[in-house]
């Protein structure tokens, strides 16, 4: 009844009346004179500048009135409860119901030993309005006072300052620091920086600080995809060399577990210090050097090793699920220690075994690992492999492994002779042996458990199929070998590695002979007959640009082409201007353009992740624009032809051969926000069996987490293979020039040399500044490059489908572009590049580079 | 990422156990917190929470209240006819307490714990298993919404009644949240007050 009249006559309220007088009456004030206001802000500023002197000098500084005493690590403080309470723990103490709350004297008590009596002290000023003078060696003890306080705001100080000046010789300080206590969001930070400054410099400036990590954190960091580390040779030699120096540091710690049994005589444990150094030291050059030259590495080793290769024989237990089958590798991966172990050993270690070869007199304590054998009677349970679930499978490589544990037998029974050669090729260096019982003996002599945790991490890092060893080069591949064979570990692995790289090689080649040259697509599903079919309208996202090499120096050869869309082939060159806010913006354009999404519907990132076809000189194919007309088919393309090769799977009938291994993949740990880009990193244990059943096809992909085997025949789609993983670095980025370009060196896999490009733009952000765009670039491999190997092959394909995902790992963030989710984008035709403009902004390298220079991790896999 | 280290665990337990008494007592009467001292029991809390005991914590912390909990359920369930509503109400308000002072412990726990995890803070944790095991016990649920509907009607009735009580209940379903409120008081009052008015128009309808 009354509802109806209100909105014609509104009644006059109150609040109304006031809230319409309000903005009438400053106007008036204005009018007179505009100095009272602020000159009103002036006084209030000033009385507030004034209370904030007054708290801080009489409150804090001098305690005047002071209503409550607070004892806090041996010292007094005359405080106000008032001001206290801008803490929660303080409020909560003094409001509630608690003893406390009418105490005149409150003691806090503080169990972590972070905080000390300056951080309390800086922590209660900040209380008082005191802004808090951080520096290296007390931020992270104010941290963690104020996170017992409960002060949110001082916590992020501190934080902020931590990650600013968090650098190589801080780093393990702060690690340990965020690793090992809980101080909740603020310590994630500190972890999540660590981790990034981590992968960004854990294969160089912080690699003699890798073997003092925990075990969790240096497993999950040499398997990480997001790693820096030049190639998997090197990823490998950084573990082992962790592993070496990770085994020697924790005898130095656990001197106890360290003395060997009966055997091992007194002087051991001194020596272990000593020798520690040495084995670092050594070990590098060892692994740079030679194959052969692996004396003074096992010297060192039989002192810091015994008891990590009983665990790591025992741990297989875990690891595989045949634990009568891994009882016996226990007993084979056993370590004869004892004649090295004479005193005489430590004095002279050091002149002579140094530059210590085979030849010296004294290196005849050569690597002491030896098998036990067990005889051929018993030979099911001895192999190598690791042990299988499926024993039919298992049996029918008998006779193989009969081979091998001959080799071994006669081996090991050859004792001091050693110089036994088998047709693995494997015991080509001498390896002398004292008999296998001592080692034995050894096995029961140390109580295992202690190094259980760290050795199953380096097992699993070594046989967990997270070091991509298919990727290695074959001479690398013999070197790994030796090197884990030398400490026992099963070398399993790296055989699979082997079999990966050969069938790849063999996929690669065969599908690039199945290939259409003119359109990219298996040549049954090849459409080039109705090639420009669907060209119109999918070429709205791209970007094409053309760089012409020659004209680089000069930095300004920089031409945008806008792709024709009316389907003429040779598209004029035209500038255009990028408008990469437009249908490109976030994530839609890679790979596809379903899932495009309109600019408004989505906050604009701060990264524009554009698909940018890039042209890095057109010596080789004048007809750029008519390639640029394929790139707008690159789209359809890129999805036909990954359902193309799905569908070979089903069809290609590969010769029939006697064997198809069968891998299987445990899955292991995943690491906190690895999986999604881990795929191969994080996948583990590998035994491959010997099948006799051809009729396992199609295993699972890569990448699925649930996989639990791939099966690897002539029919294995390329997605099941591992990726490869590269790093390149780019040295003063920050000094390129508008346009310019920066090359990594090129490197091979699967049949193609691949690099990574940067390139320096002025003109891509909204907001005028300058940026840099991250590119990837392929082109079939050629036999008469510069990099030719031995195990080098030729992909012939012009244009390959691969998934790809770029990272520059560092303290402030971990920038990803690209994402090995996606399906696959069919990469251009060399030397043109796939990649992002507006990558990074310049503004930002300051805190992405180290040592002046970009990191980036590139991994890569054909699909 | 990396992985938090966890360290000696003998400190649990004897950290737990004078923490599992403090709040036993809590419960037992808020009263009883005059005679502890927040500074020692926070200082057990964070430092489990400190050394990555936070899982632990709160698995223990689950299990002490979830059996409180349902110490009250029953002797509220027990409670005979009219002064269902009372001991209901009392008991809540006692609870209620006991939380918002365990929650002040915990603190730590809260900020720190609970962000990296899907667990949820002390205090949400407290009201979910009040709802879970109190009000929607099978003997307490119904007997909830009748009761309290048996209020409204005798008042208006006429008859005198506690209102206090009763606002004092509904306010704790709608402290449980909006859809407790709903279920257990809402629905079935506007059911049972539109079948009433329908009756009663009828009878008009039938006068006239």
């Amino acid at each position: 009844m009354e509802n109806p009249q209100y909105p014609n006559n509104p009644p006059p309220s109150p609040y109304n009346q006031r809230s319409a007088s309000i903005p009438k009456q400053p106007p008036s004030h204005h009018s007179d004179n505009n100095d009272p206001t602020t000159a009103e802000l002036r006084a209030l500023d000033c009385n507030l500048a004034s209370l904030c002197e007054h708290v801080q000098i009489e409150g804090f500084n001098s305690g005047s009135f002071s209503d409550i005493v607070v004892n806090a690590m041996g010292s007094t403080y005359h405080l106000h409860r008032l001001i206290l309470s801008r803490s929660s723990y303080f409020r909560n103490m003094l409001h509630g119901p608690w003893k406390e709350a009418s105490a005149a004297i409150v003691t806090l008590q503080i169990d972590d030993n972070n905080v000390n009596d300056e951080a309390i002290a800086i922590a209660l000023a900040y209380l008082y309005g005191n802004h808090p003078k951080l520096n290296d060696n007390n931020a992270f003890r104010v941290l963690a006072a104020a996170s017992f306080l409960d002060l949110q705001d001082l916590c992020a100080i501190c934080t902020d300052f931590i990650i600013s000046e968090l650098w190589t010789s801080n780093f393990l300080a702060y690690q340990v620091f965020a690793e090992n206590q809980d101080y909740g969001i603020h310590g994630e930070r500190v972890r999540t920086a660590c981790w990034g400054y981590l992968c960004q410099s854990g294969g160089m400036e912080l690699r003699e600080v890798l073997p003092k990590l925990s075990s969790h954190t240096l497993h999950a960091l040499l398997t990480s995809n997001d790693l820096w580390i030049p190639c998997e040779e090197k990823r490998f030699e950084l573990a082992f060399h962790t592993f070496l120096a990770k085994s020697a540091h924790c005898k130095v710690e656990h001197p106890a577990h360290g003395i060997p049994g009966s055997e091992s005589g007194t002087g051991i444990h001194s020596d272990n210090t000593k020798g520690k150094g040495i084995a670092d030291g050594c070990t590098n050059k060892m692994l740079e050097t030679d194959l052969g030259k692996m004396s003074l590495k096992s010297d060192l080793k039989d002192t810091s090793m015994p008891n990590l290769l009983v665990e790591l024989g025992d741990s297989e237990g875990d690891f595989n699920s045949d634990i009568c089958d891994s009882n016996q590798r226990v007993q084979l991966a056993s370590y004869d220690i004892s004649p090295n172990l004479n005193p005489s050993y430590p004095s002279d270690m050091e002149g002579p075994s140094l530059g210590n070869s085979l030849s010296d007199p004294d290196g005849v304590r050569t690597s002491c690992y030896v098998e036990v054998p067990l005889g051929a009677g018993t030979t099911t349970g001895v192999g190598i492999e690791g042990p299988s679930e499926e024993g039919s499978c298992y049996h029918s490589d008998n006779n193989n492994r009969l081979v091998r544990d001959q080799s071994r037998d006669s081996f090991s029974s050859s004792s001091c002779s050693g110089l036994t050669s088998s047709e693995w090729g494997r015991y080509g260096t001498p390896l002398l042996s004292w008999g296998g019982h001592v080692g034995r003996r050894q096995v029961k002599a140390h109580p295992r458990g202690n190094y259980r945790d760290e050795d199953d991490v380096f097992i699993n890092i070594f046989e967990g199929g997270s070091l991509l060893y298919c990727n290695m080069s074959f001479d690398a591949l013999l070197n790994v070998r030796k090197q884990l064979e030398e400490i026992g570990f099963p070398c399993k692995a790296v055989n699979d590695g082997l079999w990966l790289q050969m069938l790849l090689s063999q996929r690669v080649q065969e599908i690039a002979a199945d290939t259409c040259r003119v359109c990219s697509l298996m040549t049954m599903s090849c459409t080039c007959h109705r090639q420009f079919a669907f060209l119109h309208g999918s070429t709205t996202g791209s970007y094409i640009q053309e760089h012409n090499h020659n004209n680089m120096p000069g930095g300004g050869g920089n031409i945008y082409v806008a792709e024709s869309s009316t389907g003429e082939r040779n598209g004029s060159f035209r500038p255009v201007r990028v408008h990469v806010r437009g249908a490109i913006d976030g994530l839609a354009g890679i790979g596809r353009g379903t899932t495009f999404v309109p600019a408004a519907a989505s906050p604009p990132t701060r990264f524009v992740f554009s698909r940018v076809p890039f042209g890095v000189g057109n010596r080789n194919y004048p007809q750029s624009a008519a390639n640029d007309d394929s790139e707008a088919r690159a789209d359809h393309n890129g999805d036909l032809s990954g359902d193309g090769l799905t569908a070979l799977v089903g069809l290609s009938q590969g010769g029939n051969y006697g064997t198809n291994i069968h891998t299987e993949l445990t899955q292991r740990e995943q690491e906190m926000g690895l999986q999604s880009t881990a795929g191969g990193a994080s996948t583990g244990g590998i035994p491959v069996q010997l099948l006799e059943t051809p009729e396992h096809t199609i295993g699972i992909e890569w990448e699925n987490d649930n996989s639990s085997s791939i099966s690897l025949d002539l029919k294995t789609p390329l997605s099941h293979f591992p990726p490869f993983r590269f790093g390149v670095s780019f040295e003063e980025v920050h000094r390129l020039g508008d346009g310019q370009v920066k090359h990594s060196p090129e490197v091979f896999y699967a049949g193609s040399l691949w690099k990574v490009s940067i390139q320096a733009f002025n003109d891509e952000d909204p907001q005028g500044r300058r940026t840099l765009g991250l590119f990837l670039h392929r082109r079939k491999a050629e036999i008469t490059d510069v990099h030719r190997k031995v195990h080098m092959y030729v992909d012939s394909r012009e244009k390959v489908t691969a998934r790809y995902q770029l990272t520059c790992p560092s303290k402030r963030e971990m920038l990803v572009f690209g994402s090995f989710k996606q399906t696959g984008t069919l990469l251009p035709k060399a030397p043109k590049g796939w990649g992002w403009r507006t990558a990074l902004l310049f503004d930002e390298l300051a805190d992405l580079l180290q040592n002046g220079a970009l990191r980036v991790i590139a991994v890569v896999q054909l699909v | 990422m990396n992985f938090r280290v966890a360290s000696d665990p003998e400190y649990f337990d004897k950290n737990w156990n004078i923490l599992k008494h403090a709040i036993r007592e809590i419960f037992k009467c808020n009263d009883n917190a005059r005679h502890l001292s927040f500074g020692e029991l926070h200082r057990h809390a964070y430092y489990m929470v400190l050394h990555n005991f936070g899982e632990k914590l709160y698995s223990k912390l689950v299990a002490t209240m979830t059996s409180h909990v349902k110490e009250i359920a029953k002797s509220v369930e027990a409670s005979e006819g009219s002064s269902f509503l009372e001991e209901l109400n009392t008991k809540w308000n006692d609870y209620y307490k006991a939380l918002e002072i365990i929650r002040d412990i915990l603190m730590y726990m809260d900020r720190t714990y609970i962000p990296s995890t899907k667990n949820k803070p002390v205090y949400e944790l407290g009201l979910n298993l009040w709802r879970e095991n109190v009000i929607y016990s099978n003997q307490i649920r119904n007997r909830l919404s009748n009761t309290l509907l048996e209020f409204v009607f005798k008042e208006r009735a006429g008859e005198d009644v506690n209102r206090e009580l009763i606002r004092n209940v509904t306010k704790m379903l709608i402290d449980l949240g909006p859809s407790v409120y709903e279920q257990v008081f809402e629905t079935p009052f506007l059911q049972v007050l539109a079948e009433s008015y329908k009756a009663e128009s009828h009878k008009y309808i039938e006068f006239v």
